[in-house]
């Protein structure tokens, strides 16, 4: 009886350190899209420039925007990623628990099991 | 004197369910929502009737001792399961009748306005209790079988309740039975598959 | 004899220890190796029934778990139906075992399933229905059915008078579990539903391809280890029983 019940609260914890993880990863946390802003203006495409460099400078513009965003994204859950590390370790430690106590048990089980034999052949 | 009481309680049993739903909605509209509300409500009441219908069946069998007077009996189990579906389906089907006689007039419930919803209800009746008729023969000779019947039957019915109310849905928001032919046959395919697994296991659930 | 009841628990806890490995290896991952999701548009998007894309943002991370969790359910629901139906033929205890193991297991395995894909959903498409949070998508409401038809299952077990009846209800039971598989399976094609048909525009990313391959083999075997761990369990406890009879 001790150990289903010990059995049911490793499992309910491992549920709701679960939950924890879920919650971790919340909505507020995250940074937003970017939505419809209107788009910057830039003036008039100057036409003497060559393709090429034009193209050159605008990938440029997109690679530091990125940085950029991805900089902000990283900093924007920094907390929630460690909270979902712990809740993840925690995780790992009550089925490792269980696991272990399974084995445990088992153990019992068979020496238990093996003094019921020996009980009836003597 | 019997079936006097029984008719009596299956009206009132009926009765109540109506007037219960009517008092939680008395306050709403005439509208969409409502119509639809009511339609839910069916499929609530059903169920419940069905397992009261089941457990009632249940419980005159384990005071006249009935049921294992009729599996010693040499009759093939399969005969004895049928023989216990067709009583509880006439049973449900009557209780499913004066429900929807009570609330075409008392909550403007528009059954009739879609012939097809009467295969379905009746489908829908086949199905749940050929699962029911099995499972409550063994919940049925345990003390506190009935909250047994009621946790056991539900999970396995979902099928048949996803069904009927798919294809309530499908006729009642305009979509026609064109949209409802998929769920009544998924209701089809429900109620062969539970049919076959009572007629083969009933046998085997109540052996020796 | 006495080698087999030795020996098979140990084989279970190293089956275990190396799906516990792999479950972290997979977390490990699913942080640092898979790519942050940039923006809207092609990458790491799923397109739901609706056709519309929606960026899944960070949430996404949550499918290496979702995903095992719920082959691991399905395959509790297999092993069940298939227990029942193994019992009935031949009437070995183990099949018992295997059942009440399977149903176990998929009690946890699929509220893991449950939990992580109420909170996806919410996190991606719930907002705006009734009860955000729980929004009545048909895979996740199958999903639910089938987790109380594990715990029905347990419950229905432990109220049966005798051993036979106790055995019979169990196999029955077990066998009924079998429909609700394929249910569960087909409920994205009936009804609506938010649930993506395909994930194959989140696998185009090679990293979270890969990651879900490791995901699929070392989770899984975690939770499948957990049924093998309780089934050794379960059996000893049947054996035990055996013995205190004769």
């Amino acid at each position: 009886m001790r150990q289903a019940l010990g059995t049911w609260l490793a499992v309910l914890c491992a549920l709701v350190l679960l939950c924890g993880s879920a919650f971790a990863d919340s909505k507020s946390e995250s940074l937003k899209p970017l939505g419809d802003s209107p788009p910057v203006e830039r003036g008039p495409v100057v036409p003497s420039a060559s393709e090429a460099e034009l193209r050159k400078q605008l990938e440029a513009e997109y690679r530091t925007e990125l940085e950029n965003r991805l900089a902000q994204e990283r900093d924007s859950y920094a907390a929630s990623l460690t909270s979902l590390w712990i809740a993840n370790g925690a995780v790992w430690a009550v089925l490792l628990l269980f696991v272990i106590m399974q084995a445990l048990s088992a153990r019992k089980r068979i020496a238990e099991l093996d003094k019921l034999k020996s009980d009836r052949d003597s | 004197m019997r079936t006097k009481t029984l008719i009596t309680s299956m009206g009132l049993f009926a009765m109540l369910c109506v007037v219960i739903f009517g008092l939680g909605v008395k306050g709403l509209a005439l509208d969409e929502t409502f119509r639809r509300f009511v339609l839910a409500a069916l499929w609530v009441c059903t169920w419940f009737a069905a397992v009261v219908g089941l457990n009632r069946a249940a419980a005159s069998d384990r005071n006249k001792s009935f049921f294992s007077a009729l599996m010693l009996l040499p009759f093939d189990p399969a005969l004895v399961y049928l023989v216990r579906l067709v009583s509880t389906l006439v049973w449900l089907v009557i209780t499913q009748a004066l429900l929807v006689l009570l609330a075409v007039p008392m909550l403007k419930f528009d059954f009739f306005s879609q012939p097809l919803m009467l295969a379905v209800a009746l489908m829908a009746d086949v199905g749940i209790l050929a699962l029911g008729v099995l499972l409550a023969s063994a919940t049925g000779r345990l003390r506190g079988g009935e909250a047994l019947l009621t946790i056991a039957l539900l999970p396995v019915t979902v099928p048949v309740f996803l069904a009927a109310t798919g294809a309530t849905e499908a006729l009642h928001t305009g979509s026609g039975a064109a949209e409802a032919w998929p769920y009544v046959l998924l209701l089809g395919v429900c109620d062969a598959m539970f049919l076959a697994l009572g007629l083969l296991l009933f046998g085997k659930l109540n052996e020796g | 004899m006495k080698a087999k009841t030795s020996n098979a628990p140990l084989i279970t806890l190293a089956l275990a220890a190396l799906g516990l490995i792999g479950a972290e290896v997979t977390l490990y991952l699913s942080y640092f190796y898979t790519p942050v999701q940039i923006s809207a548009g092609t990458l790491y998007v799923v397109t739901p029934s609706s056709g519309s894309t929606i960026n899944l943002y960070e949430s996404y991370r949550i499918f290496f778990i979702h995903l095992p969790a719920a082959y691991a359910t399905a395959l509790c629901c297999t092993l069940a139906a298939v227990g029942g139906i193994a019992w009935l033929l031949t009437r070995k205890d183990a099949w018992q075992a295997l059942i009440v193991s399977a149903s176990e297991v998929g009690l946890a395995t699929g509220a893991i399933v449950l939990l992580t894909g109420t909170f996806w959903a919410d996190y991606a498409w719930g907002s705006g229905r009734i009860g955000s949070g729980w929004n009545w998508e048909p895979r996740l409401t199958t999903m639910l059915i089938l987790w109380l038809a594990f715990a029905a299952l347990l419950v229905l077990r432990r109220a049966m008078d005798t051993d036979k009846q106790r055995a019979m209800m169990t196999a029955v039971y077990g066998i009924l579990l079998g429909p609700l598989y394929p249910l569960v399976s087909k409920a994205i094609e009936i009804g609506q539903t938010s649930h993506p048909k395909s994930f194959s525009d989140l696998l185009s990313a090679p990293e979270i391809a890969t990651t879900k391959q490791v995901a699929t083999i070392g989770i899984l075997l975690a939770l499948v280890s957990m049924v093998a761990l309780r089934y050794c369990w379960n059996r000893l406890g049947q054996r035990m029983a055996q013995e205190r009879a004769a």
